[in-house]
């Protein structure tokens, strides 16, 4: 992540129509990483995830006029990154006829044949056992365990109280702990 | 639980995916912001006094225009309005300013009753 990025004075910048082209740079430099590769942890596919990546950015910037700045910068491009994917996914659903508690079987076809998977077999398990989770499960498994994002920072992006991810994450590990078991 | 998290710590903490070049973060940025609309620059809403307090005076108009509309059509207002002027109809002031403009004297009155009498 850049250096000189500073983020009261982008915040700032983006309010002033004459600098906020300039100032949205930044931002897109700054965050394209990290939201691309929570995007990605949830749709598998990188052209997926480059799509809603570039959707992410085109909503921040359309809306970026009502960004006063009352959350952080990066809860707000997370929470608008986190909408997209979650629409995506259950377009996604509806367009493989897989019910609302199904598992998504059409993204552990995607890791299997997903060139830009280079992890080792324990990985590819681990990637396995994350993918029968429900989605809300699965991102804040994927954000507090790859991520180390603190609770307090998923609960600002998701709307959760701490309390409740907590116990998510805690059923999330059981879950995955318990399919890790069972294909050794 | 102990023994549970060590068999996740088993595995190395990363997820395994990667972008299809070195360069992809670079090239994404660059091609983004190609991408977004010039124009959008954006209708900041700038917040006069009179646009905060449109709504109000607007509320506050209303008020008044039904109060007058009350006030010119309530049947109480007609009938208030017809007793006034049935009391000045009859008021003494009313009469002697009659009198003293028409040049009638209280003599020519008292003639004109006594002759209504008569009849």
């Amino acid at each position: 992540m850049s250096p000189e990025y500073d983020e009261e004075s982008i915040v700032a910048q983006l309010q002033d129509p004459q600098r906020c082209r300039e100032a949205f740079a930044l931002v897109v430099k700054h965050y394209s990483q990290s939201l691309y590769w929570q995007i990605r942890k949830m749709v598998i596919s990188h052209d997926d995830a480059d799509d809603l990546l570039q959707n992410t950015f085109l909503k921040a910037w359309s809306n970026i006029a009502y960004f006063r700045g009352d959350a952080r910068l990066s809860t707000w491009l997370y929470r608008i990154a986190v909408n997209e994917t979650l629409t995506f996914l259950t377009k996604q659903r509806q367009q493989n006829n897989i019910p609302l508690d199904g598992e998504d079987s059409f993204l552990v076809d995607r890791l299997e044949s997903d060139e830009w998977f280079d992890g080792d077999e324990a990985q590819r398990k681990l990637q396995k056992a994350i993918l029968q989770l429900p989605e809300k499960q699965r991102l804040i498994f994927n954000m507090h365990y790859f991520d180390e994002m603190k609770y307090e920072d998923i609960s600002q992006v998701l709307g959760t109280s701490v309390g409740a991810l907590k116990a998510s994450y805690h059923h999330a590990v059981k879950k995955i702990e318990k399919f890790l078991t069972s294909v050794h | 639980m102990g023994t549970k998290k060590d068999f996740l710590k088993e595995i190395d903490r990363r997820h395994g995916f990667t972008a299809p070049s070195e360069d992809y973060f670079e090239q994404f940025a660059s091609r983004m912001m190609g991408q977004l609309p010039e124009v959008e620059l954006l209708h900041v809403h700038v917040s006069t006094l009179w646009t905060r307090i449109q709504p109000w005076i607007y509320m506050a108009a209303m008020f008044v225009g039904i109060a007058l509309m009350v006030r010119i059509f309530s049947p109480t207002r007609k009938s208030n309005e017809k007793d006034i002027l049935a009391e000045e109809q009859y008021s003494t002031e009313y009469y002697d300013e009659l009198i003293w403009t028409s040049c009638v004297n209280d003599y020519n009155m008292y003639e004109y009753l006594a002759d209504a009498y008569e009849y």
